[in-house]
């Protein structure tokens, strides 16, 4: 596990042009969201009357829920993220597919075989994004009636409760074996061998695997709080720069951990083929 | 002085002969003056309009000590006379109705019409089911839920039958389905002041309950449940330029509207039942064992409900106050809640004695509180002339709310039981009513107020308040309007004329509309009576029209300037009128050291601009500091600062984008 881990960060610094490039991305899609949400944000912060007036600031609350729940206030906000959302959903099969050939091929002209994984292979990471989508989606089938009926209600104080939140945390866990499972199909896709076989090595390999996504998600959680704390203590400018280089940080991670995984696939198929 | 002395004197003297009518009957009520029951179950074929205890020409049935002769309260537009059997097996009723009316109008009239409200829950179809989802607030239909009535026969008095010329009309949407309204073609017009006498049978299958009727378990709630006659409304009653029918069928919003009359209902039910029901008992109720009969009689109602259970524990407490001259109070309380008899009793008494003194005396000798058990909530929170039901007893130890519903349906015997305004059409007037006055008494009584702010910005979706019940968007849009809403313009204009002010509004309104039917304009006819104020621009806004308070900062700018010489701050304030004009408004200013200037403006322009020069900048403004504005309801845009820090900003921004692209970072790059 330790050598896929290093493995990975070898891969990492050798894919410096997919990084930046995928940092860029980030960073434009960073630049939109904040843009976006401080044009919200903002008007509203000018409007909460602090403590003070408490009785205002509590009629504040009030009110606010009041016309969440019951008014199409929010619609509009919504709808504007899910589009966002939507847009950036369509983006990630084709960055996915250049992205894993670009793993799978460690030689070469990395811009070269990343848009070459797009063209040659753009349908069939699509197909596996919807699929994963699905499968990511559907126990939310189960999960958001309850939350909803609750929400009706405005009964806040239901959800809160461990038998409300237990299914959400078993929900994310879903979403981590999910996620990873996926991954290492697109590994099988991107070299050209088969599924089955790389999910058989995946659950084979299930606790290294997981072992890896924990490690570089907790090095990634550090990091983040680090900084996050940081920029809540220099708010300011200090701050900004800070949110506009987090992506970087971000992307570094997500490419370290596909790199790692990959490395301990191709170990395990070695191994297997031998 | 003198004169009010006058006043009350004359004042006492109905009330006097009340009493001495309540005890007659307390006397006949427990059986212990056996003449007096026979005159009361007297009833004339013909509806004379006079009280039965007091028909000519029965004197050798009068009691020993002479009964006041006293007129009828209401115009007893109608005579019921049912003898009604539950088949508590197949939880049905079986009926047998004679029905007397009167004609109050001067053009001929060949045709009656009848609400059969228990159709309403024949199937998914009925325009109740439609519009209301098959919901009625939080209960929902069961597949138990299915209700109807059938009319077995009709004839008139001399034997003519008339079952032949019956068929269902849906003025309101035209809905085929619908059968909750029915027409009969009499052979011959009934002539301006003859009566007409008809004997019809029915039957009624109760639905389980959902929504006011129905049964549970073995709880029976019989609202709604006889042929009941629509109201004929003579030419000038709320203000109908010609004389007609008021036709509606029942929809899923809408309540009723009947005319005042008499009742006098005998019930059968198995022994085993306790019977409640509107009026006053004319003798105990027999019992052989198996069946058990109980004879009611009611007079200056517009309607008459029952309920029956087996479980109901009865108690009774009698009460007098100085301006209430006696009631019987009746619990048919629930096993669960044994322990709560207490408070169920000193809320009625509560409620009573603060309604008589403020408006008016309660004029009945019986008030009924039930307490539908467990699983019987469709039959909660409702009210029938002098029956009222309370919340289901789900809890052991309710919150406040056992008296506020209680408070509330005893405040309907006077805003809808005797002020018997048009629940289809301005259904704002009894529960808009009953709502403050339940508010008031709940204030005096409990020390329990509601934030009129909060309430005031629950209400999203303002309609006007004289609306057909039905045109409300849903349930909710009808609550949020006709209880809220209403609630909220009587205290606003409690507000503008003063408390006591308004007690003498309400109290005229009462007294000159008890017994009739009022609509909206009667009631601001009154309020300009009493307030010697025209009150047009008010009604259109705020009652006709759908206006809400809305005033809104929409900007603070303050700049350093010059002015003689010294530096001073000019600050400009930007406001908006998004809603209706009702009183100036204030607005405060805080300035950067801390202190409140304070700046009046007439609300009446759509725009406004506000300069003041300052030592100081301005921090933030403030519209309507001190809550007069009793109909604002978008309190947000009422603040504004003149800045805000930016770290706040990116602080603020910050967090909350970083939120939404990890959201987004589960699913996609």
């Amino acid at each position: 596990m330790l050598e896929s881990l290093k493995a990975g960060l070898f891969a990492v610094g050798r894919r410096s042009l997919i990084i930046v490039l995928l940092f860029l991305y980030e960073i434009i899609w960073s630049f939109i969201l904040y843009r976006y949400v401080h044009s919200v944000v903002g008007p509203i912060l000018y409007r909460y009357p602090g403590e003070d007036i408490p009785n205002w600031s509590s009629l504040f609350w009030i009110e606010s829920e009041i016309r969440l729940l019951k008014t199409d206030m929010a619609d509009a906000y919504v709808l504007t993220l899910l589009a966002m959302l939507l847009v950036r959903m369509l983006l990630t099969p084709l960055i996915n597919a250049g992205v894993f050939q670009t793993i799978h091929h460690s030689t070469g002209d990395q811009w070269r075989v990343f848009i070459d994984g797009i063209r040659r292979m753009w349908g069939r990471f699509l197909s596996l994004y919807a699929l994963q989508t699905l499968a990511a989606l559907a126990p939310l089938y189960w999960l958001v009636p309850p939350v909803a009926r609750a929400l009706r209600n405005g009964d806040l104080v239901s959800l809160l409760q461990p038998g409300s939140l237990l299914p959400w945390i078993g929900y994310l866990l879903y979403l981590a074996l999910a996620r990873l499972g996926f991954m290492y199909i697109q590994f099988a896709v991107a070299s050209g061998e088969r599924w089955g076989a790389a999910l058989l090595i995946w659950l084979r390999k299930l606790l290294p695997s997981l072992g890896l996504t924990a490690c570089i998600l907790l090095i990634a959680l550090f990091l983040q709080s680090i900084l996050a704390a940081a920029s809540l203590f220099w708010a300011g400018l200090v701050a900004l720069i800070i949110y506009q280089a987090t992506p970087l940080l971000r992307v570094a991670l997500k490419i370290w951990e596909i790199a790692s995984q990959h490395d301990l696939w191709l170990r395990s198929s070695r191994w297997t083929s031998r | 002085m003198k004169s009010r002395d006058h006043r009350r004197l004359y004042g006492a003297i109905p009330a006097i002969l009340a009493a001495c009518f309540f005890i007659y009957i307390v006397f006949a009520d427990n059986g212990l003056d056996a003449p007096a029951t026979v005159s009361l179950q007297a009833r004339p074929e013909s509806s004379s309009g006079s009280a039965p205890s007091n028909k000519p020409g029965t004197p050798g049935t009068l009691p020993e000590t002479p009964v006041p002769k006293i007129e009828p309260l209401s115009n007893r537009i109608v005579d019921y006379h049912i003898s009604v059997r539950l088949d508590a097996e197949r939880h049905m009723l079986h009926g047998e109705q004679t029905v007397t009316w009167r004609h109050p109008g001067k053009l001929p009239v060949q045709e009656l019409y009848f609400h059969l409200y228990p159709n309403a829950f024949r199937d998914d179809r009925t325009t109740f089911n439609r519009e209301s989802g098959g919901k009625l607030r939080d209960d929902e239909r069961t597949p138990d839920s299915i209700g109807y009535m059938e009319i077995l026969s009709i004839t008139r008095s001399d034997g003519a039958d008339l079952l032949d010329t019956m068929r269902y009309v849906q003025p309101d949407d035209d809905n085929p389905a619908d059968q909750t309204l029915m027409v009969i073609k009499l052979p011959e017009p009934v002539e301006p002041g003859q009566s007409v006498t008809l004997n019809m049978t029915f039957q009624v299958q109760l639905p389980y309950i959902y929504a006011r009727m129905g049964y549970a378990g073995d709880f029976v709630m019989a609202g709604q449940w006889f042929p009941k006659l629509a109201v004929y409304e003579p030419k000038g009653r709320r203000g109908a330029a010609q004389e007609g029918w008021n036709l509606h069928q029942y929809h899923g919003n809408s309540e009723f509207y009947a005319d005042f009359g008499t009742y006098n209902i005998k019930i059968d039910v198995p022994s085993s039942h306790i019977v409640a029901a509107t009026g006053f008992p004319v003798a105990p109720h027999k019992d052989d064992g198996v069946r058990r009969l109980y004879h009611f009689y009611a007079e200056d109602v517009h309607d008459f409900a029952w309920a029956a259970s087996p479980d109901f524990i009865y108690a009774e407490e009698a009460f007098s106050t100085p301006h209430l001259p006696g009631v019987k109070i009746k619990l048919y309380l629930d096993p669960h809640q044994a322990h709560l008899e207490k408070r169920y009793f000193t809320a009625a008494k509560r409620a009573l004695s603060s309604f008589s003194e403020w408006y008016g005396a309660y004029p009945y000798s019986t008030l009924s509180i039930v307490v539908p058990p467990s699983g019987a909530g469709g039959a909660g929170g409702m009210e029938y002339p002098t029956l009222i039901t309370a919340w289901e007893a789900s809890e052991a130890q309710p919150s406040r709310e056992l008296e506020r519903v209680v408070v509330h349906e005893i405040g309907h015997q006077f805003w809808y039981g005797i002020v018997a305004s048009n629940e289809f059409e301005e259904a704002w007037l009894d529960e808009g009513f009953t709502t403050y006055v339940e508010d008031k008494v709940m204030e005096s009584q409990y020390g329990l107020t509601r934030s009129l702010p909060i309430l005031s910005s629950y209400i999203t979706d303002p309609e006007p308040l004289k609306l057909n019940a039905w045109d409300y968007d849903n349930h909710e849009v009808y609550a949020e309007n006709v209880y809220t809403r209403a609630s909220l313009v009587l205290q606003d204009i409690e507000q503008t004329i003063g408390t006591k002010k308004m007690k003498q509004v309400l109290r005229t309104y009462f007294q000159r509309w008890k017994f009739r039917h009022p609509t909206t304009q009667d009631f601001q006819k009154v309020l300009q009576d009493v307030t010697h104020r025209n009150w047009d621009s008010y009604f259109k806004q705020f009652v006709y029209g759908d206006m809400m308070i809305d005033y809104a900062v929409t900007g603070v700018k303050s700049r350093q300037t010059e002015q003689h010489g010294t530096t001073v701050y000019e600050t400009r304030v930007y406001l908006e009128r998004l809603g209706g004009v009702h009183r100036p408004v204030e607005v405060a200013i805080k300035l950067a050291d801390g202190s409140i200037h304070m700046e009046k403006w007439n609300g009446a322009e759509k725009q406004k601009e506000l300069v003041l020069y300052t030592e100081q900048p301005a921090e933030w403004v403030l519209v309507d500091p001190e809550f007069r504005q009793i109909l604002e309801n978008r309190h947000y845009n009422n603040f504004m600062r003149a800045e805000i820090a930016a770290s706040d900003e990116v602080r603020w921004s910050y967090g909350t984008s970083k939120l939404v692209e990890l959201l987004f970072s589960i699913f996609a790059w």
